[in-house]
């Protein structure tokens, strides 16, 4: 488990409040196995263990939010069967309950001792089992639970790192194959791992959002409301992880909007107000970062009940002359609220100050306006997946291969020196790279010498370096001597002078 | 030493205990279904509080001649595990279980539950 830095007051809050919630989970799970049929306690036991696996994200507990998608996928399936399941489907939810109780119960982070990979895998058998034995009989529709959700991709950082070194190293390959059979196994095989690395790095925000709809239909009926809601996110995307910590963010805000925000229908005409309140989550990318909207047409924000919330809470003095933007930042406080009473639907949350810490976590911000008796709208701002890089382009000398260093270093072109690196030598590309240019006139040699900072590194060249945009398809480590870029729809490498460097140290050393 | 623990006996279970040295083995017999989960319940806690009393290094769980235990009755050894895993290291001790492999409900149920204590739980067919 990591807690980053959240306050030791939210983590206890968590841990306390989840324990409640797989306790009543577990409850409901024992009476729909005697045969109960209870359409509110099925909708409530969702909600709850839809809520821990949301909490559980946004305060770090990753192996509670692993437990608690899985034990949702078992939930949805037992709900197909009517709950009538096996022994053994029946034993990894049990156990599953427990496991999920005993890391919130542990004090300590880590999970030192716990195969939780294991156990994943035991319930992904039992589910894979269920299904290719699952009878074919009519379910009670009105016992569904809500599917589990199609969370995005989970790949380590690392494991994208090596999958994009396999990519770029299948390139290389490609480049320097000397016969046609082999360039083109490789090709393909490059063209297959970048696929599935861009299919990775970037993921579709629509698509969760759109699972709030259907969850914001179901809340506002239950509670009597009337909600329009509406989702803009076209053409969003973001990286896997930021995209995750959006929607559990969003799961917070959808729920607050509806159970405090929107009025009843009755309230609403009262009001002056059409009777069916209106719910629009709006996304777009701007300036190197994408901002999401939720906004809503309810009561908004009272400050004085906030102001004397805050003041019972001791966060304000009768002399503080807090403003609106200070009492606005107060809601965000750990712990803070302004409801005496417990709301079953997000009363009993981590609340706000988890969302922000969330969102923080990943680099973003939250910030909320205020429209007093007309709603309220939460703005958060996180960075854009990096794709686009300013480079310098030029021939490789001797090839038809493209090469390019990032802007950041100043290239000065000169003579060839002695100490020049040839990339394609330092890079081993010797096969069929070198073949392209058969027949053709050698172009004049040339160095472009490249600054930056302390180091100045001289590099063969064919032709003078042009400034270009680059689109980065399978980005490297920093530390990766290159990448693979696209300019204007062309491949090409990028080249990282140091490590290229390094590269023919190591292959003159191995010489040696 | 003696081990001083009640018999277990329902009429679909039975289970009693004997120790050599600091290993305690208690072996189970019969089907362990609902009703016999509080019978069941009641003797993991006594095996518990003996292996604390007599400092155990290991309990053996003898499941060869179960032939049967549900999933509210194996919640029993998920819960005892946990309460182990709770104690002070130095008064942990370790829990052997001695399976049937020809027995499907003890492959699942034993491989599942040696994932929450790997360093604590181990198996043997």
């Amino acid at each position: 488990m990591s807690f980053g830095s959240l306050p030791e007051g939210i983590i206890n809050r968590f841990r306390s409040l989840s324990l409640e919630r797989i306790g009543r989970v577990e409850s409901v799970w024992n009476a729909l196995l005697q045969g109960a049929e209870d359409e509110e306690a099925v909708r409530a036991m969702s909600r709850d263990l839809h809520t821990l696996k949301g909490d559980a994200k946004v305060v770090g507990y990753d192996e509670v939010h692993v437990l608690s998608q899985k034990l949702e996928e078992l939930l949805a399936l037992a709900a197909q069967l009517n709950y009538r399941v096996s022994e053994d489907f029946e034993l990894v939810v049990t156990m599953a309950t427990q496991f999920v109780s005993m890391l919130l119960k542990k004090k300590s982070a880590g999970t030192s001792g716990i195969d939780l990979d294991g156990f994943v895998q035991q319930v992904d058998d039992v589910i894979r089992e269920t299904r290719v034995l699952r009878r074919t009989r009519p379910s009670n529709p009105h016992l569904q639970i809500v599917a589990a959700d199609t969370s995005p991709d989970r790949l380590s950082p690392e494991t994208r790192r090596r999958l994009a070194r396999a990519a770029t190293d299948a390139f290389l390959e490609y480049l320097g194959a000397r016969n046609s059979t082999s360039r083109g196994r490789m090709r393909r095989i490059w063209h297959v791992l970048s696929q599935e690395l861009s299919r990775l790095q970037a993921v579709e925000l629509a698509p969760l959002l759109e699972r709030q709809r259907a969850a914001g239909a179901v809340l506002a009926g239950e509670l009597g409301k009337q909600v329009d809601f509406t989702i803009d996110a076209a053409d969003v995307r973001l990286e896997p992880r930021v995209a995750e910590a959006i929607d559990m963010a969003i799961v917070h805000l959808v729920r607050n909007a509806i159970d405090h925000g929107i009025e009843t229908p009755v309230a609403r005409i009262a009001a002056g107000k059409r009777s069916c309140g209106r719910l629009a989550i709006r996304a777009e990318e701007a300036s190197g970062n994408v901002h999401v909207t939720v906004e809503d047409d309810g009561g908004g924000v009272d400050l004085e009940v906030v102001r004397a919330a805050a003041l019972e809470a001791g966060l304000l003095t009768e002399d503080s002359p807090a403003g609106e933007r200070e009492l606005l930042d107060i809601l965000f406080h750990p712990g803070f609220s302004t409801r005496d009473d417990v709301s079953a639907v997000s009363g009993r949350g981590v609340g706000l100050d988890a969302v922000k810490a969330g969102i923080v976590r990943i680099g973003g911000t939250v910030r909320l306006a205020n429209r007093p008796a007309a709603g309220t709208t939460f703005t958060i701002v996180v960075p854009a997946p990096v794709r686009q890089l300013r480079v310098f382009q030029f021939l490789a000398p001797g090839s038809a291969i493209n090469l390019a260093v990032s802007a950041r270093w100043t290239p000065t072109v000169e003579p060839v020196g002695a100490d020049a690196i040839d990339p394609i030598q330092a890079m081993q590309l010797l096969g069929g790279s070198r073949q392209t240019l058969a027949g053709a006139p050698p172009p004049k040699p040339l160095a472009v010498r490249l600054r930056w900072g302390f180091l100045e590194i001289p590099v063969r060249a064919a032709t003078e370096p042009v400034l270009a945009t680059a689109e980065r398809v399978c980005p490297t480590p920093d530390d990766h001597p290159v990448e693979v870029i696209e300019i204007d729809g062309v491949e090409a490498l990028l080249l990282r002078p140091e490590h290229v460097a390094d590269m023919r140290s190591r292959r003159d050393n191995d010489g040696d | 030493m003696t081990v001083q623990l009640p018999k277990l006996r329902s009429p679909v279970l039975s289970g009693d205990a004997e120790i050599v040295g600091t290993v305690i083995t208690a072996r189970f017999r019969g089907t362990a279904d609902i009703e016999a989960k509080p019978e069941l319940d009641q003797y993991v806690k006594a095996l518990h509080d003996e292996a604390l009393r007599v400092t155990a290094t290991k309990v053996q769980i003898d499941l060869r001649e179960l032939e049967f235990m549900n999933s509210s009755s194996f919640k029993v050894f998920v819960t005892w595990l946990a309460q182990v895993q709770e104690l002070p290291a130095e008064q942990q001790y370790r829990i052997h279980f001695l399976s049937n492999p020809n027995m499907h409900w003890q492959r699942r149920s034993l491989a599942a539950l040696s994932c929450f204590a790997v360093d604590l739980v181990t198996i043997e067919t």
